[in-house]
């Protein structure tokens, strides 16, 4: 650890340098501007961001994403307190307290308090990913073909469980789909193009930038010209720098919450909003204002932006050690490490040793600059939101098109992308999550390897899939994630209950 | 919902057949000695049946809660089609699929963005059963803002980001 530190600290004297920090200042500042824009999404800012950067130096490129990606997830806060709309579906729960706050003419309070639970919350999951990510990578070295299918499937599951908690059955489908169409293209074994039909783009498989920027670029173009136009809270901004015992107060709040987003951010694909679900349902629980909550309840303002933003580095924590996202941006920013030659993984700490802290480096630099860009340029910014969507929209879209085609210099990746905004919007209607058909889509490749391997290995005996204990764990998870939702999984767990209350009477 | 997850299901269901059914056709390499577990075909082929038995589920739910009962009639419709949340949807979707399928990579870039942005802005901001003359700074205004945004977008590609536009 003392080791880590030193090169953390080595890292971080690098970036101290007027072109590095002019690098943090403006990418986080278009963060905070794409976050807090309804229909510009932290995922779609980072994949359009991926498209402009890869001809940059892939630290200079991975910094620039890291900015982007922390800084929309603090920037949805500001449509979520003054629109009522959250910027990103991160900061929901941000609008549940943070609206009505502002409709008291504390808005500039709200904002206030909602930057620095976002830096604190980053601080807290910048010290956890520092810490988790040599452990877990290190441990990852023992995982073999079966641990790897087993991890696949089971972040396929639960984050179908996660992100369509009322219907769990659509996000596994989703996610399964998403796997499928990891498949399409090429296969790596005997060079057969699958679901290709004879088309030479179709061998080549289909990229995921261009697949995400439509599932969540122009999905939400058209989710956002389909709602009637959000209307700006009339309010004057208050004192917008923090008071400090509004902070002091909620000290265990601020604690918890950033310790839960971290956990919540490092499960695949599960991402960020229901990170700040989770937090705000945990201080709602343990508060003495609980009847507060969801009436402009600093606790709960609070609970959710100190929780989506520690999720930022925990979703992190996975695509380092294990190149398993824990949230869609994280996805994006897993494909962009590729596309720049880091090989994210469990051998990251042996190929690429300061790396690690790199990231580290990188979150605490935007983290600073959030905060301080979060204090410093609130009352301009205040007039982006005013920018009618039908002026903003057909910019996005433009984007989404040109960015999806940089990447490859195809029109078939115009076309993934048109064919994706369409499908997520379809899914989007009909309550199919698109988080797992995303995670699939990166974890599809993976599977696809590992299993095909495990059988060889195995000949086919399933016996084998269930022989090492991480095996075991982690395929048990699984099934009970699976099956936790069936009739007669309750109906067991409640006879069981019911039969050690008998045994203790 | 039922009645969306009906269909949806019936979809899903077909599609999870055609992928298992290509996949079980797909080439085994048999005469190369291809081990049995290697073939091209196994994973897809597992996920198409993992894919049909979930639709299959939510499919037998459907049917369970009458979404099959879809009420179709032509007051749906014109209901539908009336409704405007769909049309501005409907609106969105057709001027972007126009754009990126149809005339990106077809056109020259500048001129298909500046179609397309001008487009967009006359559909949602001008009101067509008012007087056009009356609304001509409107139209001006996007005018501007087209040649403006396919300008500077298509010269960032080009001249920053070295991109070789569509």
């Amino acid at each position: 650890m003392p080791e880590g530190i030193a090169i953390f600290l080595n890292v971080l004297w690098q970036f101290i340098t007027p072109g590095i920090i002019f690098d943090v200042l403006w990418s986080t500042q278009l963060g905070i501007i794409v976050g807090m824009l309804p229909g510009l999404t932290a995922t779609m800012g980072v994949a359009l961001m991926t498209t402009l950067t890869f001809h940059m130096e892939p630290s200079n490129a991975v910094l620039i994403l890291v900015c982007m990606y922390v800084g929309a997830i603090y920037g949805g806060s500001r449509s979520a307190i003054l629109l009522n709309i959250p910027g990103t579906p991160a900061n929901a729960a941000t609008a549940v307290d943070g609206n009505p706050l502002a409709k008291k003419g504390q808005a500039g309070r709200a904002i206030g308090i909602a930057t620095t639970g976002s830096f604190l919350g980053s601080v807290i999951g910048m010290i956890m990913l520092a810490f988790f990510t040599p452990i877990i990578g290190d441990f990852a070295l023992n995982f073999k073909s079966f641990e790897f299918f087993w991890l696949a499937m089971f972040g396929v599951v639960i984050c179908g469980n996660l992100t369509a908690p009322k219907d769990p059955l659509k996000g596994w489908i989703a996610g399964f789909l998403g796997l499928f169409i990891a498949t399409i293209g090429m296969e790596p074994n005997h060079a057969y193009p699958r679901f290709s039909f004879g088309s030479v783009a179709f061998s080549g498989g289909i990229h995921l930038i261009p697949a995400m920027v439509g599932a969540f670029g122009f999905a939400e173009i058209i989710t956002v010209m389909k709602q009637p136009q959000a209307e700006l809270v009339k309010t004057r901004l208050d004192r917008i720098f923090p008071r400090v015992r509004d902070i002091l107060k909620y000290w265990k709040t601020i604690i918890r919450s950033g310790l839960v987003g971290t956990f919540v951010g490092a499960v695949p694909g599960v991402g960020e909003d229901i990170a700040a679900w989770a937090s705000y349902d945990l201080a709602k629980r343990a508060s003495k204002e609980a009847d507060q909550f969801g009436k402009g309840s600093i606790e709960g303002l609070i609970a959710s932006e100190t929780g989506n933003n520690a999720a930022v580095a925990g979703a992190m924590i996975p695509v380092l050690s294990l190149a398993i996202p824990g949230s869609a941006p994280a996805a994006v920013l897993l494909a962009a490490m590729f596309i720049h030659g880091v090989r994210p993984g469990p051998l990251i700490m042996i190929e690429f040793p300061d790396f690690v802290y790199q990231v580290v480096a990188m979150v605490l630099l935007a983290t600073t600059a959030m905060f301080v860009l979060g204090l410093s340029m609130v009352r301009p910014l205040v007039k982006v939101l005013a920018i009618p969507r039908q002026k903003l929209m057909p910019v996005v879209f433009v984007l989404c098109v040109i960015g999806s085609y940089a990447i490859q210099a195809r029109l078939f990746d115009v076309g993934v992308m048109i064919v994706f905004g369409l499908l997520g919007y379809a899914m989007r209607e009909m309550d199919y999550p698109i988080a797992p058909l995303v995670l699939g889509i990166i974890l599809g490749k993976i599977l696809d390897k590992n299993l095909i391997r495990a059988l060889i290995i195995s000949e086919g005996d399933i016996r084998f899939f269930f022989e090492s204990p991480i095996s075991i764990i982690i395929a048990t998870i699984t099934f009970i994630t699976l099956f936790s939702k069936t009739r007669w999984f309750r109906t067991s767990v409640e006879a069981i209950k019911t039969l050690i209350r008998i045994k203790k009477k | 919902m039922p009645k969306a997850d009906f269909l949806a299901s019936i979809t899903l269901i077909a599609f999870g057949v055609w992928v298992t059914v290509h996949a079980f056709n797909m080439p085994r390499f048999k005469k190369f000695g291809a081990d049995p577990f290697s073939v091209p075909g196994i994973v897809p082929g597992i996920l198409g049946t993992i894919i049909t038995v979930l639709s299959l589920l939510v499919f037998i739910r459907s049917i369970r809660r009458k979404g099959y009962r879809l009420g179709l009639n032509a007051a749906v419709f014109k209901n539908t089609i009336q409704n405007p949340s769909f049309r501005r949807m409907l609106v969105t979707c057709l001027v972007c699929v126009t754009y990126g399928l149809g005339m990106v990579g077809y056109i020259n870039y500048y001129l298909a963005t500046f179609l397309y942005v001008f487009a967009f802005l006359i559909l949602f901001q001008v009101d067509f059963s008012e007087n056009i003359f009356i609304q001509r700074k409107t139209i001006i205004g996007s005018f501007v803002q087209a040649v403006l945004i396919s300008g500077v977008v298509g010269a960032v590609f080009r001249y920053l980001f070295l991109v070789d536009l569509p």
